[in-house]
């Protein structure tokens, strides 16, 4: 008997929308298949929520696929009173199709489920030769590479992760949909939503970066052992990841660029992580990169083979990277090689003399915010390093204090500093302890709009100008964020792709300062589940001082989430704004004045302005190029050639 | 549902089934039930079983009270006015600044704002203190007279700098710019009751609007002269011609009240 395995793996509410804040509720999951009603998990089960809770579920039901040809799902979302807080609905059909992890958004939460089905008594999303032992194998799929040869096989390198849902890909070659859907082997799909990125995790966890970095200093092999000396201990996993201010990073595996595939499918192949016939070069641009082991315990040789590779940077400028197989081009990936920009930061915590007036975050918090922060900014090449001048500001009259945490202190400021802080306030906010050159991070209470998490509050214009003036336009293929046309077989060639900036904000007593605050709105638990929304928010407001703009720029996160599910808003031929296309529901400030007018990925753009902390975590290579014409810190870098100013001989 | 909401009100230590009565109660009629709600929001032990004590540290919005002040608010009965009115005097539920705060908010939604509100509004603004953001929010939000006078009086007190009334200006008062009563007290303040190196502020706030005065997490939408209803038209068609006339506008400023003016010919009691 053929079965089918339907999980609700995780519910993840939005910042906005659920109208109450907080209850408790009930997740009234089931599935209606050949005339019988049946239940998932406990419907009876009350959960405590606040606004941006995060559920894992897992609950499962399995039903015998032979028997039907259609499941309808739905999951209620309900509080004590019965009230519903969100809907989800699906019907599943013949040919079954299999997923793992997949997103489903409706207004006020995101619902992440698997569908499996189960060959030789295991479910799981089945590597490409598992034939079902329930369905025909119909035998190969004529698909074409570029190259002109036919191959049954096909691999992609998504430049955006968490991998946006299949209808925002570039479509597949229809007839190797036709046998997946036949019941032929199945896709290996490689994402990872649910993940938390934690400080301690590599600077890289992130794969497949816009930037990759440039290192040049080898990690130095052990020392040899001497009889009588103690060796030095080995640098940490921190130092390795952020070294010292001044300090170059070495090339390790935990600082290198990860570049793997997000999705792979062969009809009649099987294929390892680092399958040798898999072979990865550099086939296009003026940079240049080296592939260096996965695992130290790979065998050599392996460096450049397989479903995925490390590689650093050894020359600046754009790399295309091309994965082949046995001579036909399989799938490329595109990058710039780039120094990583390092710039000093202060993290104050504004505390006032009510206690209940003071940030939640600790000195290590912060610091571990920061940490998690980098690992979301690593993609487009930049870096926040604590401040190593210990020194309190002479200028500033309040009580400052050092806290052991290098770049972190604590500040006790009047309440109006810290707590309902407005636009004009927050200016204030980051001049306190200030020093010159350095980017100043104030923890405060509260923002005046409740809903504010962070806000970035002084930056300077780009160099090449401001809102007006200045346009990041690639024309690289694959596009940006695989923007339509992507250049991705068989989407046609990628076109220019123009992103707006945004203008730098002075401070009004200190045109040098630049700073932003972030607030207890990040969560009642800066050192446990909301650490990495904390270090979202962070990554999201040093995004704005470095010019970016929202990457969808919509108030209503509901009506985002429910709309933007809907087939009919795919982008519009002319390009512009959401709003001006569908009414794409309620823009944010000033008509979408802080947007880059793109609205690819939906969802998964750390620019999001209401993006949910388990999705939101791409930046792409516009951005970066964006990024790398921001004054705030030193080392710039041409976004044509990669070139340092001064060295670029671009028109 | 809870059963006998006022007996879990009055016995229950438990947050979760406490917010679940007080939101049954809040958003009904009756009258006994309200009362008991009233007391028990008037209880330190109610107040610190609804949320517990940490929760105060973090924001208003993420304690289970707001969602009962939101309830409260929302309904429209003699019973939750008088339960709102009465916490503006209420010692222990003032003891939280996070608890002063919803009661600001709430009273954003209860029109006409009673003197006994407005008076607590003025109370809590201290430009010292935290509260002065929400409090000049609620009074552009409410927009009543009442609520109007108190901001037009802020908005003449030294206490504040400039600056801070700029602020108030482009993120409070801007949204409700074409509102008769906004419009009225707009009348007035540039007509002299505000300073006058503030006057062709409120000017611009009510003909103008430009990216630069936000931060990208602003939430700020700026009404069209041309949805506005006639009457609005008519007072900001005056408002422009005197401001041109009377108020020492910059270029920009000028223009951008001419822009308007241009905008309206052929409205309402366009001449």
């Amino acid at each position: 008997m053929a079965r089918i395995l339907i999980t609700v793996n995780r519910v993840l509410f939005t910042n906005a929308g659920i109208e109450a804040g907080c209850g408790r509720a009930r997740f009234q999951a089931t599935v209606l298949s050949a005339g019988t009603l049946n239940t998932l998990g406990d419907p009876q089960r009350l959960f405590d929520y606040r606004r941006e809770s995060a559920f894992t579920l897992d609950w499962s039901i399995e039903l015998d696929s032979a028997a039907t040809n259609e499941a309808r799902f739905r999951l209620d979302v309900v509080d004590e009173a019965l009230n519903r807080l969100a809907k989800f609905e699906w019907t599943l059909q013949t040919p079954w199709r299999q997923f793992e992890h997949e997103i489903l958004s409706v207004a006020n939460a995101h619902l992440v489920w698997s569908v499996l089905l189960e060959a030789s008594g295991r479910y799981r999303v089945h590597d490409p030769n598992t034939v079902f032992t329930s369905r025909e194998h119909r035998g190969a799929v004529n698909y074409t590479t570029v190259s002109g040869r036919r191959r049954s096989i096909r691999m992609e390198i998504c430049p955006v992760l968490p991998v946006p849902a299949d209808k925002w890909l570039p479509r597949r070659p229809k007839n190797m949909l036709t046998a997946i859907q036949s019941g032929g082997p199945q896709p290996l799909r490689n994402n990872p939503p649910g993940h938390r990125i934690r400080a301690t995790d590599p600077i890289n966890i992130i794969s497949n970066p816009a930037v990759i970095p440039l290192l040049t200093v080898p990690q130095p092999p052990p020392p040899p052992v001497r009889h009588g000396v103690i060796p030095p201990p080995p640098l940490s996993s921190a130092e390795i990841d952020e070294p010292p201010l001044g300090t170059p990073q070495m090339i390790t595996q935990r600082t290198a660029a990860r570049i793997e595939f997000t999705y792979f499918w062969s009809s009649d192949e099987r294929f390892t992580d680092n399958d040798l016939r898999l072979e990865w070069s550099q086939t296009g641009g003026t940079g240049q990169v080296q592939f260096i082991k996965w695992r130290d315990s790979d065998p050599d040789g392996s460096e450049n083979r397989g479903l995925r590779v490390m590689v650093h940077g050894t020359r600046r400028g754009p790399v295309v990277l091309t994965v082949r197989f046995n001579g036909t081009d399989l799938a490329q990936y595109r990058a710039v090689v780039a120094p990583v920009r390092r710039v000093p930061c202060r993290f104050n915590i504004l505390n006032a003399r009510n206690r209940r007036s003071r940030p939640i975050a600790t000195p290590a918090h912060a610091d571990a915010h920061r940490r998690i922060a980098n690992r979301f900014l690593r993609q487009v090449g930049f870096e926040l390093a604590p401040d190593s001048d210990p020194n309190i500001a002479p200028a500033f009259g309040g009580w400052v204090a050092t806290t052991g945490v290098p770049g972190v202190f604590t500040v006790r400021v009047e309440a109006r500093l810290t707590r309902n802080v407005s636009d004009t306030t927050c200016e204030e906010s980051i001049a306190v302890n200030k020093r010159p050159g350095v980017l100043s991070f104030a923890y405060i209470h509260s923002y005046d709009d409740a809903g504010t998490d962070g806000a970035a509050a002084n930056w300077p214009d780009s160099a090449l100008g401001n809102r007006a003036a200045a346009l990041i336009t690639d024309n690289g293929s694959p596009s940006s964020s695989w923007i339509q046309p992507s250049g991705v077989d068989p989407d046609g060639a990628a076109g220019a792709v123009n992103m707006k900036i945004i203008s730098g904000i002075p401070n009004a007593s200190d045109p040098n300062l630049h700073g932003m605050v972030v607030t207890n709105g990040c969560g009642n638990a800066p050192g446990g589940a909301d650490a990495m929304y904390y270090g979202r928010v962070i990554a999201h407001e040093v995004g704005h001082m470095l010019t970016l703009g929202h990457r969808i720029e919509v108030i209503a996160d509901a009506t985002q989430s429910a709309k933007w599910n809907n087939e009919t808003l795919r982008p519009h031929p002319g390009g512009g704004h959401p709003r001006l296309v569908e009414g794409a529901g309620v823009l944010g400030a000033g008509d979408g004045m802080f947007c880059d007018e793109l609205w690819h990925p939906r969802l998964q753009n750390v620019m999001n302005f209401a993006g949910h902390p388990d999705l939101a975590w791409d930046l792409d290579i516009l951005q970066a190029l964006a990024v790398a014409q921001s004054p705030i810190a030193a080392g710039g870098w041409c976004g044509a050639c990669g070139a340092a100013p001064g060295n670029c001989a671009c028109p | 549902m809870a059963d006998d909401p006022v007996k879990t009100l009055q016995t229950s230590k438990d947050g979760p089934e406490l917010v679940v009565a007080a939101l049954q109660v809040a958003k009904g009629a009756d009258g006994a039930a309200h009362e008991a709600l009233r007391k028990s929001l008037q209880s330190p032990g109610f107040l610190l079983h609804l949320d517990r004590d940490e929760d105060y540290n973090g924001v208003r919005g993420r304690l289970r009270l707001a969602s009962v002040m939101r309830a409260l608010t929302a309904n429209p009965s003699e019973h939750s006015r008088k339960t709102l009115l009465t916490l503006t005097r209420s010692e222990p539920f003032l003891q939280e600044p996070a608890r002063i705060e919803l009661l600001i908010e709430a009273g954003a939604e209860l029109r006409p704002a009673s003197d006994e509100f407005v008076a607590y509004w003025d109370r809590v603004c201290d430009p010292k203190e935290a509260y002065t953001p929400l409090v000049i929010a609620a009074l552009l939000d409410n927009g009543t007279p009442p609520a109007l006078a108190l901001f037009e009086k802020k908005m003449a007190d030294a206490a504040y700098d400039d600056a801070t009334k700029i602020g108030w200006l482009r993120k409070r008062l801007l949204p409700h710019r074409y509102e008769p009563p906004v419009l009225e007290v707009c009348q007035r303040m540039i007509a002299g009751s505000a300073p006058a190196p503030l006057r062709p502020h409120i000017v611009e706030a009510l003909f103008d609007f430009r990216p630069e005065w936000y931060k990208p997490n602003a939430r700020v939408t700026a009404p069209e002269v041309a949805q506005a209803g006639g009457q609005a038209q008519a007072m900001v068609r005056a408002i422009g011609q005197r401001a041109i006339k009377d108020v020492e506008l910059s270029h920009p400023q000028r223009a951008a009240v001419e822009r308007v003016l241009e905008r309206m010919k052929g409205t309402v009691g366009a001449p």
